[in-house]
C-alpha cells in the first residue's frame, strides 16, 4: 500500500477556475489503481488507470503506466500521444500477462472544452449543477490485452458550473451495476460544494464491501459563472 | 471457483462455479490449456453460475481465446450473466467475445 501512495500526486494542480480533488481507498492486498494529475502547456493533463490483479505485480504496472503516459506529456495531439503511449508499453504487459484500463483527458481550461481517450475503462462521466448526466462512452480496448490496436481522442466539454467524475470499478462493484453508479454520482454531486466532498463520498460507496478492489475518485469542478460580463 | 469439462460431439463445454478472479483465473487457464493439449478446438465456457468476474477473471478469458486461435481454433462464450456482461461491454472486448444464450449455440449452425 505504501509503495501504490507513493505514486499518487500529491496537491492537486492549482487551476483558477477549477476545484480539483481525488480520494483513493486501496483495497487490502496492493491493488492496479492509479492516478495522476499535471499542468503541462496551459492544459490539465488527468490520467485515471488501472492495472490488472492485485498485488505488487500490478503496482509494478500502474507505476509504468503513469511513467509512460508522463513521458508523451509534450507530445501534441491526445491521439498520438496516447497512441505512442500504449505502444510503449503493450509489449511489457503482453510478457508479464497484464494488461491495463486508462483513462485520460487533456483540457483547455480556459474554455473547458477537453480531449480524451478511454480505453476499456468506461466510468466517466460530466454532471451538470442539475444533475444531468453525460456519459463519456468507452471506445476502445484497454492497453496490453487485444491485438493491434489504435486509439482515437473523443472530444467533450466541461461547461460553468459542470463536474467531470472519474471513478475505478471498484466503485462499480461495490454499487453493482453501471446505471446504479450513474445515478450516484449524479446524487453525490447534488449534495456536495466542494471537488473534495464529492471524490470522498464516491470512495465512500465501497466502504463497506469486505472484499473490495482498490476505489479510486477524481473530479474535475468548473465554478459556475459568476455575475455579469 | 469449481471448473467441469464435458466434452461434447462438435465442442468441449467448460462450466465455471463461483468468482471468476485472480485465485481462479490461473485455474481456468490450466483446465483450458489442458483442454487445447488433448486435441479440444471448439470451446465454450459456459458463464451461467459465475458469480463475478474482476480484471484477471477477464485477462484470463481474453490469455484463452488468444490459445484458442493459436490452435486454429475457437473460444465462445455462453449464458452471461448481467455483471459479467457489463464488464465485457466496459472493455469493449464483448467486440470480440461475442455472448451466446447457450452453450449448444455457441458454435451451432448460423
Amino acid at each position: 500500500m505504501e509503495v501504490q501512495r507513493g505514486l499518487l500526486p500529491d496537491a492537486p494542480p492549482d487551476l483558477p477556475g477549477y476545484d480539483v480533488a481525488a480520494a483513493f481507498q486501496p483495497s487490502s492486498l496492493v491493488g492496479g489503481d492509479l492516478y495522476d494529475w499535471y499542468v503541462e502547456s496551459g492544459q490539465l493533463h488527468l490520467t485515471l488507470a488501472d492495472a490488472m490483479g492485485k498485488g505488487m505485480g500490478a503496482a509494478m504496472i500502474a507505476a509504468s503506466v503513469r511513467a509512460t503516459f508522463r513521458s508523451v506529456a509534450l507530445m501534441p495531439g491526445l491521439t498520438n500521444a496516447f497512441n505512442h503511449a500504449a505502444a510503449a508499453l503493450s509489449s511489457a504487459l503482453e510478457s508479464s500477462g497484464s494488461y491495463s484500463t486508462v483513462f485520460t483527458i487533456r483540457m483547455n481550461p480556459a474554455s473547458g472544452r477537453l480531449s480524451y481517450v478511454d480505453a476499456g475503462h468506461g466510468i466517466a462521466a460530466v454532471v451538470s449543477a442539475d444533475g444531468g448526466i453525460r456519459r463519456l462512452e468507452a471506445d476502445g480496448p484497454p492497453v496490453g490485452l487485444w491485438f493491434e490496436d489504435r486509439w482515437e481522442a473523443q472530444r467533450a466539454d466541461l461547461f460553468p458550473g459542470e463536474s467531470l467524475i472519474m471513478v475505478s470499478d471498484g466503485v462499480l462493484d461495490a454499487v453493482g451495476d453501471l446505471e446504479g453508479t450513474l445515478a450516484a454520482m449524479s446524487a453525490i454531486v447534488l449534495a456536495n460544494a466542494t471537488a473534495q466532498g464529492v471524490a470522498d463520498d464516491l470512495a465512500r460507496l465501497a466502504q463497506d464491501d469486505q472484499e473490495h478492489d482498490d476505489v479510486t475518485a477524481v473530479v474535475v469542478r468548473r465554478d459556475p459563472e459568476t455575475g455579469s460580463h | 471457483m469449481q471448473f467441469t469439462v464435458a466434452r461434447h460431439d462438435t465442442y468441449t463445454e467448460v462450466t465455471g462455479e463461483g468468482r471468476l478472479n485472480m485465485v481462479a483465473a490461473p485455474k481456468l487457464k490450466d483446465v483450458i490449456a489442458s483442454e487445447i493439449g488433448a486435441g479440444s478446438r471448439q470451446i465454450v465456457v459456459e458463464l451461467g453460475k459465475t458469480e463475478f468476474m474482476d480484471s484477471s477473471g477477464l485477462g484470463a478469458l481474453i490469455s484463452c481465446l488468444k490459445l484458442a486461435r493459436q490452435a486454429s481454433g475457437d473460444l465462445r462464450i455462453a449464458n452471461v450473466p448481467p455483471q459479467v456482461l457489463m464488464v465485457l461491454q466496459l472493455t469493449s472486448m464483448d467486440r470480440v467475445l461475442t455472448p451466446y444464450p447457450d452453450a449448444a449455440s455457441a458454435f451451432g449452425e448460423g
